[in-house]
């Protein structure tokens, strides 16, 4: 093991001991089972602690990753010297020679293998969206109580209930690590996309909150999309398009928020803040998924996403385009948002007036929660038809529906647009 | 310069609470706070928990450190500085301290 002091390329190993938390507890869980927890959970911590303990003051070693690896490797094969835990490991691994399955273990190809198979098992159809979801925080992400709170706005304690829960209930299915995945990759997989998904939403879509966390979901769904992508399959260009999908939107993630921390709209945003190299990841993802048998939500969305960010701008953005795949996505999803936002593209495809005819066809379908959205669009269609003074109370109603602080601040500023255009046209 | 030995006594138990993003954190802020002394920074040890104490003509061992505390001596970094103040001053900047731990500052003996 090497102590050769690094002090000044920590940067470089950004969130290595989430990553490795993740792949620590894979490993551990398809020995241990599910039934461990406690032991699972002091073997990573104590990992964990030696590293902070000693690269605190030596510095960070050459391999970092290896390190890592190592103590747990050699605290794992100490626990299991103690009588006592061998009985409780999973039958392929109770018998002799355990010292040697551990090391075939810790190989590269077999931890991502392991990780796969604790994200398939936390992706149960038994569990709820929401406790899959801090289920594969916790056990692939390395989250704790606290920061999936924080993540999911809900309190430690809450978390660790619903953990509780969720492990319970996996636990009395007597699910073994080993003989799970492979076989149930078709049926679950389109769970692992949306868990997938609605991490990285949850991270993107929130501006409140604690913003770290929120790059931290997007950053880990991606981490956990680049893993199923080695899955192979029919299944696999979906993932590419979800791949494509996250990283055309993180590299957008610069320019979303203003210093005060609100939401900027597309309209505005400073496009020479996008990271081009992202983009371009992101369109090699795309072209990945073109092969896919029929279009799914992800390639729609992910060519929508590519389409915005390849435009110069706004107005110049290949709006029919959009339109299109807006039409599409209806088809596959009943979804008021993308009512919304078919109708937006369509006005910008062909005039204000064929946007708000549109609107008048979806209103009666919308609820209550998205009627602040519907009411921005339409005002913003009526700035775009010059009508400032109807622009505007349609923006007031707007600002009274919404209910986030973001959101109101957000129209408020959009009314006193409407009033300085007004004046100018006076 | 004197050379100064800074014993970090660690709150063990907020520990137990640190996620592993925490504790990267951690090291990070460590790291920065030693090269933030530069030249002043001369070597450090992390301890293992585990301890072993004797005492006496006897040679009585005990295990555990010999004073019941919560409060565990968990590694030591040696400083230079002009002064006892000086060196208090800086170790005021360790991160050990953000975690309610708490720091001895002593002057090594020259001979």
């Amino acid at each position: 093991m090497s102590t050769k002091l690094t002090y000044y390329d920590s940067k470089n190993i950004e969130h290595l001991f989430r990553q490795q938390s993740g792949k620590m507890f894979s490993i551990l869980i398809r020995l241990f089972g599910f039934d461990n927890s406690t032991l699972i959970e002091d073997i990573v911590q104590e990992t964990f602690l030696v590293a902070m303990k000693t690269w605190s003051v030596k510095g960070i070693p050459e391999q970092p990753e290896a390190w890592l690896m190592q103590v747990s490797k050699n605290k794992l094969i100490n626990e299991l010297k103690k009588r006592s835990n061998r009985t409780r490991l999973n039958e392929q691994f109770a018998g002799e020679k355990i010292e040697e399955k551990v090391e075939e273990l810790f190989l590269d190809k077999e931890i991502e293998d392991s990780q796969l198979r604790a994200l398939f098992a936390c992706c149960n159809p038994s569990l709820s969206k929401k406790e899959q979801i801090m289920l594969t925080l916790k056990i692939l992400s390395g989250f704790n109580d606290t920061e999936i709170g924080a993540a999911l706005l809900t309190s430690p304690d809450a978390v660790k209930k619903a953990i509780y829960r969720a492990k319970k209930s996996i636990q009395e299915q007597h699910i073994d690590l080993n003989t799970l995945f492979i076989h149930e990759v078709p049926e679950r997989i389109n769970t692992v996309h949306t868990i997938i998904y609605l991490i990285f939403n949850e991270g993107y879509k929130r501006t409140s909150g604690n913003a770290v966390i929120n790059e931290d979901l997007c950053f880990e769904a991606s981490r956990l999309a680049i893993l199923v992508a080695g899955i192979e399959g029919d299944h696999q260009s979906n993932t590419y398009a979800l791949l494509a999908l996250i990283y055309f939107s993180m590299a957008r993630f610069p320019s979303r928020l203003n210093a005060d921390g609100e939401m900027i709209e597309l309209e505005f945003q400073d496009r020479s803040k996008w990271d081009m190299k992202l983009i371009q990841v992101g369109s090699a993802f795309l072209s990945k998924a073109r092969n896919a048998i029929k279009l799914t939500k992800y390639q729609l969305e992910a060519t929508i996403s590519s389409i915005h960010c390849i435009a110069d701008n706004y107005e110049d953005t290949n709006w029919k385009a959009i339109a299109i795949c807006y039409e599409q996505l209806l088809n596959i999803e009943d979804n008021p948002i993308i009512e919304i936002n078919h109708a937006v593209a369509l006005s910008k495809w062909k005039g204000a007036k064929t946007g708000l005819n549109r609107l008048d066809v979806i209103e009666d379908k919308l609820t209550k929660p998205v009627k602040y959205l519907f009411y921005s669009a339409k005002a913003s269609m009526l700035v775009q038809s010059q009508k400032y003074e109807l622009a505007k109370s349609y923006y007031q109603i707007a600002y009274d529906l919404s209910k986030h602080e973001m959101d109101k601040r957000f129209i408020s500023k959009k009314i006193q647009l409407c009033d300085r255009k007004g004046l100018r046209m006076n | 310069m004197n050379k100064y030995m800074l014993l970090l006594f660690d709150k063990e138990e907020s520990f137990e609470k640190m996620s592993p993003e925490d504790m990267q954190n951690e090291i990070r802020e460590h790291m920065n706070w030693i090269e933030a002394l530069g030249d002043k920074y001369d070597s450090g040890e992390p301890l293992l928990p585990e301890a072993k104490t004797i005492k006496g003509k006897d040679k009585v061992v005990t295990d555990g450190p010999y004073i019941e505390s919560k409060e565990l001596l968990g590694g030591f970094y040696i400083i230079k500085a002009n002064s006892l103040e000086e060196a208090t001053e800086l170790a005021k900047g360790c991160p050990t301290l953000g975690l309610g731990g708490s720091i001895e500052v002593r002057e090594v003996m020259k001979m």
